[in-house]
């Protein structure tokens, strides 16, 4: 019984000495929130970013040759290909395929279910080699120019790729890209003003601190020091939490989906973190100079 | 300038200004080293807007005057700081920093005046609150205290960094009369170490006990015990 007793006169007192502090826990959350907000759509961005990357180096060109060339003269065409500046580069190998025209029926056979070899009595097919074309070279103008540049090499009969479709996906990554980009900047500016509101209402309730500490012959630069350093480090660790919150709902997006896995880009997402550690420590510095400063000049009659 | 001499308070031809209003004109005093005065009137006669231009919490708009060596007229707010340094000041209102302890309110001031040695600002701390009669306090929250010790806390604050001069605004304003005595008591005893005082009070019982030098509020004037002849109190005959 005592001991509840005093329990709960020790919680009151607790509570009291609370009042009118500084609301930490309250700031860290709504910059941390904020931060989160950030950094789920930077992720969007950079999923997109990968998925848009994806889909341009899939595109491929079907090189057919003409019939009845040597091994020789295969050889030193694929070596030129993959020397090709457009050509796709994964782990150091140009994506340069040969397919020749026996694999080429095969597939057809199984594609049409139609024995067409024994129906004509030779094979109509062509040799052929398939470039994937870099993503940087994806672009619809760039890939009619390389489809020229092909077509002038020695011993190639014809150049093919789904030139709508190319155009299409181009047309619409740009749009999609367009407007990410325009909502990210809302957002941005959104996060900011809301940090800004947060730390300039959790000084508010300090501004009788302030002028009483101008009273007592405080420099200015005494006085804000500490609200500087607490707001530099409340955003500092609000954009720890915000970026280990994003991480833990990454893992379980990845381990739910697993396709997910393909867009994945490490690099990126860590920067993505860094960047919501500083941009929370730039806005907690900044805003809570401002409002001090505010604080520091204005005159008792303006604080009530 | 010769310190030993001159006097610690020093207006000339002052006015003081609330917001665009006057509030007091023509006002001409010096306070001298070691002096005791009060000042009176009634509420809204301009005493504490006078103290607030004392310690340049309103900005001294015509005259000039000068106090514990810095001249008011056009003081930058960057020197505002190290004049409050060179007096002390005992709000009526307290202004004790309501989130930390006595001892943290005492070092806070202590170390925002450039001291650094923590034993040192121990010391001083134990120094100025066995002065006010609180040692036992200092690891209490203000709130904690009852009105009179705050008021004495504000005192030992007042007296950290030795002042040349303390202002004081109705210190005794809220306390009952055996702490106010007390309270008062406090303030001779610093005044007999060589500090002056300067008091605003509505208390005349204690003016009365301890009779000193008299500033009164006035229509828009200062009167000056000193100088001319006056009643302490509205409404009780001419002369006294």
């Amino acid at each position: 019984m005592q001991e509840a007793f005093v329990m709960a006169n020790q919680r009151k007192s607790i509570r009291k000495k609370k009042l009118g502090n500084y609301p930490h826990a309250m700031v860290v959350f709504s910059i941390t929130l904020a931060l989160f907000v950030i950094g789920v759509f930077g992720l969007l961005l950079i999923h997109a970013h990968t998925l848009s990357e994806n889909v341009k180096e899939s595109i491929e060109m079907q090189v057919y040759l003409d019939r009845d060339l040597s091994e020789v003269q295969l050889a030193r065409m694929q070596k030129s290909f993959a020397a090709k500046e457009y050509v796709a580069y994964k782990a150091d190998t140009a994506q340069v395929r040969f397919v020749s025209k026996d694999e080429a029926a095969k597939l057809l056979l199984n594609e049409t279910n139609e024995d067409f070899l024994t129906l004509l009595g030779e094979n109509p097919l062509r040799d052929a080699y398939v470039l994937r074309i870099d993503a940087d070279h994806a672009g619809t103008p760039e890939l009619k120019s390389i489809k020229l540049d092909l077509q002038d090499t020695d011993g190639v009969y014809e150049v093919q790729y789904v030139e709508s479709l190319i155009q299409s996906i181009n047309s619409n990554l740009q749009k999609i890209s367009i407007i990410l980009l325009g909502f990210a900047a809302i957002l941005v500016l959104v996060v900011i003003i809301l940090i800004n509101n947060t730390i300039k209402l959790a000084l508010y309730s300090q501004r009788f601190l302030i002028r009483s500490m101008q009273l007592v012959g405080a420099t200015s630069y005494f006085i804000q020091r500490p609200f500087l350093n607490r707001a530099t480090w409340q955003g500092i660790v609000s954009g720890l939490i915000a970026s280990a919150l994003l991480f833990a709902l990454m893992q379980y997006a990845y381990h739910e989906i697993t396709e997910l896995q393909l867009l994945r880009n490490d690099e990126q997402t860590y920067l993505l973190m860094g960047a919501l550690v500083v941009i929370g420590c730039v806005i907690g510095f900044l805003s809570s100079y401002r409002s001090v400063r505010k604080y520091l000049r204005m005159s008792l009659d303006e604080l009530y | 300038m010769d310190f030993s001499s001159s006097p610690v308070v020093s207006l000339r031809d002052v006015a003081v200004y609330q917001d665009v209003n006057t509030i007091l004109s023509n006002v001409n005093f010096d306070i001298e080293k070691g002096e005791f005065v009060y000042l009176v009137g009634r509420t809204g006669s301009g005493k504490s807007s006078l103290l607030k231009t004392l310690y340049s919490d309103l900005p001294l708009l015509s005259g000039n005057a000068a106090v514990a060596g810095f001249k008011l007229t056009k003081l930058p707010r960057s020197q505002v700081p190290y004049l409050r340094r060179k007096i002390g000041i005992i709000f009526q209102d307290f202004q004790l920093l309501f989130d930390r302890t006595v001892a943290e309110n005492l070092s806070f001031v202590l170390r925002a005046t450039g001291w650094k040695d923590k034993s040192k600002i121990k010391q001083r701390i134990s120094e100025v609150l066995m002065r006010v009669g609180l040692d036992a306090a200092a690891g209490k929250m203000p709130h904690q205290l009852s009105g009179g010790e705050q008021q004495r806390i504000v005192v030992a604050r007042a007296l950290l960094n030795e002042p040349v001069i303390l202002f004081a605004d109705e210190p005794t304003g809220n306390l009952d009369p055996v702490v106010a005595d007390g309270i008062m008591q406090l303030f001779l005893e610093i005044n007999n170490s060589g500090t002056a005082v300067l008091m605003a009070t509505h208390n005349y019982e204690i003016i009365n006990r301890y009779p000193r030098r008299v500033l009164k509020c006035e229509n828009g004037k200062v009167l000056d015990s000193q100088v001319e002849q006056f009643t302490l109190m509205n409404g009780f005959g001419n002369n006294s």
